[in-house]
């Protein structure tokens, strides 16, 4: 079940999109769906939790080395962000993790990505990102809800 | 002496309910996906089976999606008048169901189920004949509510799209 915003969003990409709006058009819902889910970005998902073995695993021994350097690195030295970091290094080393599938966590990864902050380097953390992450999934009963102004009368193509 | 009885069926003549030249009519062309359809009544006549298989033959504009749904649902009356004696909203004449202020959802439940077919990815032009369930009628007149789950809109020329009513009944031996 889709949120209102994502509905509004849904809306919004069909009437934009000549290739949509002809299966809206159509009644091709079972179609619409599918393109709905490729068109629209992910979203994070929560309880997605790294610890040190998890992000091995994950970015590979050297990726992986360089990112909980760089986490240590910005625990260690003066920063703005210090004291979060302290915590974030003492989760990924405690067991715990750091969950990378809630917002605040990938807005501050992806904001270190801009700050060119340490060693971390872009596609480390879209890999990082991605992992939190999954695909807004659009059901045919979401399509019904979505055309449902296009179809006053409840048939397609009028 | 032990008397020994065979109970046997057969079935009886069918009705339809299409949208032109049957029992009753429903229009389902370009119904779409999530969307619910009415019909007229059907007389099923003064005395009636006790039960009716109940079959659809559904074309759709596009590929539904495999394992979606069609639901049907009736709505006994006591008169062959459309629009006296319906539940749920109903109207008795072939349109569009809303069930009552627009809620069709919540309205539908209090129709009689009569079951739920399951489609098939199969490109248009296939006819798909899906068993929907037995009914077991309780009045003379009834008109149905269609539900369309199946993942697309059933196709803009309705002419291979038909309900089915096939009376099972005794045989008398």
């Amino acid at each position: 079940m889709l949120t209102p915003s994502q509905i509004d969003a849904c809306r919004t990409l069909i009437a934009a999109t000549p290739t949509l709006q002809a299966l809206a058009t159509a009644g091709n819902d079972s179609a619409l769906a599918e393109a709905l889910t490729a068109s629209l970005p992910p979203v994070p998902k929560p309880g997605v939790f790294l610890g040190e073995r998890g992000i091995y695993a994950l970015l590979g021994v050297d990726a992986g080395e360089t990112f909980l350097k760089t986490i240590e690195s910005m625990a260690a030295i003066d920063n703005p962000y210090q004291d979060s970091f302290k915590r974030v290094e003492r989760w990924v080393k405690d067991g715990t993790g750091i969950d990378v599938g809630i917002p605040v966590t990938q807005q501050m990864l992806i904001s270190l990505k801009k700050a060119n902050a340490g060693e971390f380097d872009d596609s480390t953390i879209d890999v990082v990102v991605a992992h939190g992450s999954q695909p807004q999934t659009v059901t045919t009963d979401d399509v019904a809800v979505i055309c449902s102004p296009l179809r006053p009368d409840g048939k397609a193509g009028e | 002496m032990a008397v020994s009885i065979t109970l046997r069926q057969q079935v009886g003549t069918a009705k339809t309910v299409k949208s032109t030249s049957g029992d009753a009519a429903i229009t389902l062309a370009s119904l779409a996906n999530g969307s619910y359809r009415q019909s007229t009544k059907v007389d099923l006549g003064a005395t009636f089976a006790e039960r009716y298989g109940v079959y659809l033959d559904a074309e759709f504009a596009a590929n539904p999606t495999a394992g979606n749904t069609v639901t049907l649902w009736a709505n006994p009356s006591s008169s062959g008048t459309a629009a006296t004696d319906n539940r749920g909203g109903c109207s008795g004449s072939d349109a569009a169901y809303a069930g009552y202020s627009s809620n069709a959802a919540a309205s539908v439940l209090q129709l009689q189920p009569i079951g739920t077919g399951t489609v098939t990815a199969q490109a248009t032009s296939t006819v798909q004949r899906i068993f929907i369930g037995v009914w077991y009628p309780t009045r003379r007149y009834n008109s149905f509510v269609l539900l369309n789950s199946a993942g697309s809109a059933f196709h803009s020329s309705d002419s291979n799209c038909v309900l089915t009513l096939e009376p099972l009944e005794g045989t008398g031996e």
